[in-house]
């Protein structure tokens, strides 16, 4: 049931607790937040796992991984078109055949100027979820970058469950969506230093 | 091609074909537009594979068939109530688009009656919302009021320009008065709002943030079967009855040369939707936080401009 609590404009409003997950479209599943809802912002947030997720970093080379999560943000950001095309060009780059692998290539790197030149994708969420390296958006290019062939690190935009967490809170509902899925979350608890300044 | 008639004598198909021809007419068509934007907007997501085309019939089956699922104390009967309203204001809505020149009924404000379906849309889809006691039902509901309150004056303002040229905000009049000129020419940024507006109220494409993917669905997150069949059918329909709307105000209606005005009048509609559905499907989704802003900041001003000019057009004769 709702009780009501003081929210952030000093109003009283009802506070629900929500918890979202297990399975959410473009997040990873298993990942369960945990928080209490007033209007749509969401406060007291913790992040678990569900369950122990697989073990270790998968085995699958860095242009694919970063097209996963590029695919799971377009589609959280709501572009169905450009998230298809992001998991189409994954698919192709996983096939066995090397034409098939450069056709995925191919795919990959218009994709990721398309991402990277949308203005309107640019105008709908600059400034959401700023860390010390960027918000969501720098983070998402980060992704298209790695899935175009760029030398990047395996995951650019990893982080543990306890930054996670702080970062999200007090955010609203449609930002802490957009937050979680601009990063690759780490399997294992972070050591409470992780080194990623937050506000 | 309708003359100009005078008020009295306007033929609605109600007249000339009796009551249950022109409903079953009005209906049919209605969800033949709908079924037609569904397939088109599937074909374009899935990057041109003609193939999707088959999609939306294929999940009109499924949901049929699907057994229905539902939520901790809802709200029974006022969901229930609006999931049964949104397609039948969407076909309403069809009621005051000519079918082969002619409305279902034509009154002295056929443009008014198209708004106040879309305003009576508001309520439905809010109720939508709010009655399955879900958290992101809810907010996709709150959602869409936003929404809704932002684009609602300049869909207005679109339609009203329209009317404002013609001098008459009977459809068929509409169509009459564009005989020399189609209203797209001078009336450009209307045309556009107008189709704007009309993704907004059906909150698809770049408007679809209260149905979006970032809280699971919104609105409809927690329909399932026939509710679920309902809801998005009215939105197709009114995405096709739009286009239809679009078609007869500032494209002439079933005006053209050689081919019948009916063909015409589909030619055009289909053309329509083909825009809608490429241009809205090439951006991402709109924050709500930023596309009520910009529809108060940018919309509202070049809606009333456009009407402005307009307005000086009609005093210096041009549309007389």
């Amino acid at each position: 049931m709702a009780s009501t609590a003081p929210d952030r404009d000093g109003l009283e409003l009802d506070a629900l607790r929500v918890s979202l997950g297990p399975v959410l479209p473009g997040w990873p599943t298993g990942l369960v937040l945990t928080g209490s809802l007033q209007g749509d912002v969401l406060t007291g947030v913790e992040v678990s796992w569900l369950d122990q997720p697989a073990a270790g970093p998968s085995q699958v080379p860095a242009s694919v991984a970063a097209l996963d999560s590029l695919a799971r943000f377009l589609v959280v950001a709501g572009w169905p078109v450009a998230a298809r095309r992001a998991r189409a060009a994954r698919d192709a780059l996983m096939a066995a055949d090397e034409a098939t692998v450069q056709r995925g290539r191919d795919a990959a790197t218009p994709l990721a100027r398309m991402v990277r030149r949308s203005r309107t994708l640019r105008w709908s969420v600059r400034g959401i979820g700023a860390t010390g390296d960027g918000d969501v958006l720098d983070r998402a290019y980060r992704w298209c970058d790695a899935a175009a062939g760029a030398h990047t690190h395996t995951s650019p935009n990893a982080v543990g469950l306890h930054d996670l967490a702080a970062l999200v809170d007090g955010q609203e509902l449609a930002a802490v969506r957009l937050i979680v899925a601009s990063f690759d979350i780490e399997a294992a608890p972070a050591p409470a230093h992780h080194g990623m300044s937050h506000a | 091609m309708p003359d100009m008639t005078t008020p009295e004598t306007v033929a609605t198909s109600v007249a000339a074909w009796g009551l249950l021809p022109a409903v079953a007419l009005v209906v049919a068509v209605a969800l033949a537009l709908g079924l037609v934007f569904a397939a088109l907007d599937r074909v374009v997501v899935a990057g041109g594979d003609a193939n999707a085309m088959a999609g939306p019939s294929r999940t009109v089956v499924r949901w049929l068939v699907k057994q229905r699922r539902t939520t901790l104390a809802p709200d029974r009967l006022l969901w229930r109530v609006a999931t049964g309203a949104v397609p039948v204001l969407a076909v309403l809505s069809m009621a005051v688009v000519p079918i082969a020149g002619r409305t279902l009924w034509s009154t002295s404000a056929d443009l008014v009656w198209f708004n106040a379906m879309e305003a009576l849309l508001w309520a439905a889809v809010w109720l939508v919302g709010w009655g399955p006691n879900a958290v992101h039902a809810l907010v996709g509901g709150y959602r869409f009021l936003a929404q809704g309150l932002a684009y609602e004056l300049p869909l207005m303002f679109a339609l009203i320009t329209a009317g404002l040229a013609a001098g008459s905000l009977r459809t068929t009049d509409v169509v009459a008065a564009q005989a020399d000129l189609w209203f797209v020419v001078t009336m450009p940024v209307a045309f556009v709002v107008f189709l704007a507006s009309a993704a907004a109220f059906a909150f698809w494409g770049p408007f679809a943030a209260p149905a979006g993917a970032d809280i699971a669905g919104g609105v409809v997150s927690e329909l399932s079967g026939v509710e679920r069949l309902l809801v998005e059918a009215g939105r197709a329909i009114f995405l096709g009855a739009s286009a239809a709307m679009g078609a007869t105000l500032f494209l002439g209606g079933g005006s053209g040369p050689w081919l019948p005005d009916a063909l015409w009048h589909l030619l055009k509609t289909v053309l329509l939707m083909g825009l809608m559905v490429v241009a809205g499907r090439r951006v991402p989704v709109l924050r709500p936080d930023r596309y009520v802003e910009a529809a108060w900041v940018v919309l509202v001003p070049v809606t009333l401009l456009q009407a402005l000019v307009v307005a000086v057009l009609v005093l210096s004769g041009m549309y007389a």
